[in-house]
C-alpha cells in the first residue's frame, strides 16, 4: 500500500506538487493521467525515492522510501523511468535477468522468472538479440520485462507504453492489470486516455501539481473535466462492448 | 566454442599460456640475445632442485635483469588492462584509460613521495608502495570528476587529461628541482620506463594487482548492470556510490603501483579494454580476466619492442604504447562518429 499525505515537492525552487494526499491500495491498476507539466513524473520519481519531498510524507508498505537502503528499496518496489539508455551491449535475456539481481530464488527459479517476463512482454523471440540493436518499442518492452522480473510487490512505471504500438501497449497494460488483480500495487502514468480507460481500475487525473479527480474511468474521464484540464474540447463516447469511455477530440 | 562462451578460468588459462610464451621470448630480447632454450635452462636451474647447465652470460642477465623486468612489465600491464575494463564499464566511457582520466598522474604524487621517504628501507619499491597508496586514495578525485561531468564522456576525459598534465608537470618539476638520485629521471614521469625494475617492483606490483582483482572480480555482475546507467542500476538494488568507491579505489591501488614501477604508460587500459570486449564479449567476469592478460601481454611486448628498436638506447615503454595507442584512439573516435 502507498500512502501519500500533504506532499509538496519543489524542483529548483519551483513548486511542482502541491499538497497531494492519496492512498493507493493493492489489487488495483492505478493510472495517472494529465497534461504535460501536471507533475506525473515528479510524483512517480518521489514514490521511487529519486526526488525528496519538500513537505509531507510518503510511505510504501509503511516505510519511507528515502529512509531505506538501496537494496531494500529495490526489494520493496520496482521502478521504471520514462527514458533509459539505448546503447546497452547485452542480449535482451541478460538485461531482463538484471531484474533478478537481488532475487532469493535459485538458478532455475531465476531463469523461469526471466522466461516468464520475456513471454509476458512478447519478446521471447528477440531474447538473444543485443538490446542496442532493437527498436525503441522492443527496448521498452525489455525494460518493462526487467522491471517485472524484480518481482516486487509494488511496481511503478512512468509512461511504460510511450513508444509502443497499439497492440503491444494493450498487451502491456492488460498484463499489468492481471498482476494488480493478483494483489500487487501497480501505478503507471500514461498519455493514452483510452488505454487507461480500458485497463485501469482507478484513474488519478493531475493538473498543475494537484490531483483534480480520482476514481473509476467512467467517473473521472468526463468531457467537462478533461476539456478543462487539457484546455481543448474533449468528447467522450461509450465503448459498445463494455461501456468504458472512449476519448477523442 | 567461441571465446565469448568460455568460462573465465579457461580465458585465464589461455591468457597465462600466451603470456608465458611471450615472456620467455621477451626475456631473450635486448642488447644480448638469449635464446628461449637458454632462458628456460636458467629458469629451471633457479626454480627446481635439479642441476641444469646454463651459460655464464645468460644466468645473471635472465635472472637478475630481464626476468624481473618482464614480470614487472606484465604486472604493470595487468593493472592498466584491468583498470581500463573497469573504468570503461563503470563510467560507460569507451575511451576511458587510467592515464587519460588523470589517475596515473594522481598516483605519481605518491610515487615521488614514496621514493623520497622510503628509499632507504624499500629502494625502488618505495615508489610502488607510495603510488599504490596515492592511487587508491586519489581515486576519489577521478570519481568526483566523473560525477561532476554527469555522464558526458568527452568532458570526463578532457578534465582528466587537463588534471593529469597539470599534476605531472608539478611532480616532474619537483623531481627535477629536488635533483636527488633516489628520484626517477624526467622521462619517467611522462613516458615511463622499466629500467629500474627489480624483483621487488615485480613482487609488489603483482601483489597490488592481485589485491585489486580480489576486490573487482566479485563486482563483475554489478558492473554489467551499470551498463543501464546509474539511476536504473540503483533501482535494481545496486549501491552505485559504494560500487564506484570500492572499484575505483581498487584499480587506483593497482594503477598507482604500476605508476611507481613503470611511470606514466598511456593507452594500455584503452587498448586492452577494447580488445578484451572484442575477444570475449561484454560480460565483465570474462572481459576483466581478458583485460588483465591482454594488458600484460601488450606492455611486455611493447617493452621488448622498445629494447629491440632502440638498440643500445632503450625506447621508454610509454613511447611505444603511445605510438600504438594514439592512432587507436583516433581510429575509435572517427569510427564512432561515422557510426549511425
Amino acid at each position: 500500500m502507498i500512502e501519500i499525505r500533504d506532499l509538496d515537492v519543489r524542483l529548483g525552487g519551483t513548486p511542482v506538487l502541491l499538497g497531494l494526499t492519496v492512498t493507493i491500495d493493492p489489487g488495483a491498476l492505478v493510472c495517472i493521467v494529465g497534461p504535460n507539466g501536471a507533475g506525473k513524473t515528479t510524483l512517480l520519481r518521489t514514490l521511487a525515492g529519486e526526488t525528496a519531498p519538500s513537505a509531507g510524507r510518503i510511505s510504501v508498505d509503511g516505510r519511507t522510501p528515502a529512509d531505506l537502503t538501496i537494496p531494500d528499496r529495490a526489494r520493496l518496489r520496482a521502478y521504471l523511468a520514462h527514458s533509459e539508455r539505448s546503447d546497452i551491449p547485452y542480449p535482451a535475456r541478460t538485461v531482463v535477468g538484471f531484474g533478478t539481481h537481488l532475487s532469493t530464488l535459485d538458478g532455475p527459479g531465476q531463469t523461469a522468472m526471466v522466461d516468464r517476463a520475456l513471454e509476458d512482454m512478447e519478446i521471447a523471440d528477440i531474447a538473444d538479440r543485443r538490446v542496442a540493436s532493437l527498436s525503441g518499442g522492443e527496448r521498452r518492452r525489455v525494460a518493462i520485462a526487467r522491471t517485472l522480473a524484480q518481482d516486487a510487490h509494488i511496481v511503478v512505471l512512468d509512461e511504460p507504453t510511450d513508444s509502443l504500438d497499439l497492440g503491444h501497449a494493450d498487451v502491456v497494460l492488460a498484463h499489468l492489470a492481471r498482476l494488480a488483480a493478483g494483489g500487487r500495487t501497480i501505478v503507471v502514468s500514461s498519455h493514452d486516455l483510452n488505454l487507461a480507460a480500458r485497463h485501469a481500475d482507478r484513474i488519478l487525473v493531475m493538473s498543475r501539481g494537484r490531483i483534480v479527480a480520482d476514481g473509476a474511468a467512467s467517473e473521472v474521464l468526463v468531457p467537462e473535466l478533461l476539456s478543462d484540464v487539457y484546455r481543448c474540447e474533449v468528447r467522450v463516447m461509450r465503448h459498445p462492448d463494455d461501456g468504458s469511455p472512449i476519448i477523442f477530440l | 566454442m567461441k571465446l565469448d562462451e568460455r568460462s573465465p578460468l579457461t580465458i585465464a588459462a589461455l591468457g597465462a599460456a600466451g603470456m608465458a610464451v611471450l615472456a620467455v621470448v621477451a626475456v631473450g630480447v635486448g642488447n644480448v640475445w638469449i635464446s628461449p632454450l637458454d632462458t628456460l635452462r636458467v629458469l629451471f636451474d633457479h626454480l627446481f632442485p635439479i642441476e641444469v647447465e646454463t651459460t655464464a652470460v645468460a644466468d645473471p642477465i635472465v635472472w637478475n635483469i630481464r626476468l624481473p623486468r618482464v614480470i614487472t612489465a606484465a604486472a604493470v600491464g595487468a593493472a592498466l588492462g584491468m583498470a581500463g575494463v573497469v573504468l570503461q564499464g563503470l563510467y560507460r566511457n569507451p575511451v576511458a584509460d587510467p592515464l587519460l582520466v588523470g589517475l596515473t598522474a594522481i598516483a605519481s604524487i605518491g610515487v615521488l613521495a614514496g621514493a623520497l621517504v622510503a628509499w632507504d628501507a624499500l629502494g625502488p619499491v618505495g615508489g610502488v608502495v607510495g603510488g599504490a597508496l596515492a592511487g587508491s586514495i586519489g581515486s576519489t578525485v577521478v570519481r568526483r570528476v566523473a560525477t561532476a561531468t554527469d555522464g558526458d564522456g568527452a568532458r570526463f576525459i578532457l578534465a582528466g587529461v587537463g588534471l593529469g598534465l597539470a599534476i605531472s608537470a608539478v611532480v616532474a618539476g619537483a623531481a627535477v628541482a629536488i635533483n636527488d638520485p633516489r628520484v626517477p629521471d624526467l622521462p619517467f614521469w611522462f613516458v615511463g620506463g622499466l629500467g629500474a625494475a627489480t624483483w621487488g617492483t615485480a613482487l609488489w606490483t603483482a601483489i597490488a594487482v592481485l589485491g585489486a582483482a580480489a576486490v573487482v572480480l566479485p563486482m563483475a555482475s554489478r558492473l554489467d548492470i551499470m551498463s543501464l546507467g546509474a539511476p536504473a542500476a540503483a533501482h535494481l538494488g545496486i549501491d552505485v556510490p559504494r560500487l564506484g568507491v570500492a572499484s575505483t579505489a581498487a584499480i587506483g591501488l593497482a594503477v598507482g603501483a604500476a605508476a611507481g614501477a613503470a611511470g606514466a604508460v598511456a593507452f594500455v587500459g584503452l587498448i586492452a579494454g577494447h580488445l578484451a570486449r572484442a575477444a570475449v564479449g561484454d560480460h565483465h567476469r570474462r572481459s576483466l580476466v581478458a583485460g588483465v592478460f591482454l594488458g600484460a601481454m601488450f606492455v611486455v611486448a611493447s617493452d621488448a619492442a622498445g629494447r629491440v628498436i632502440g638498440g643500445r638506447f632503450e625506447i621508454p615503454i610509454g613511447l611505444v604504447t603511445a605510438a600504438i595507442g594514439g592512432p587507436f584512439l583516433v581510429w575509435m573516435l572517427l569510427a564512432r562518429r561515422a557510426a549511425p
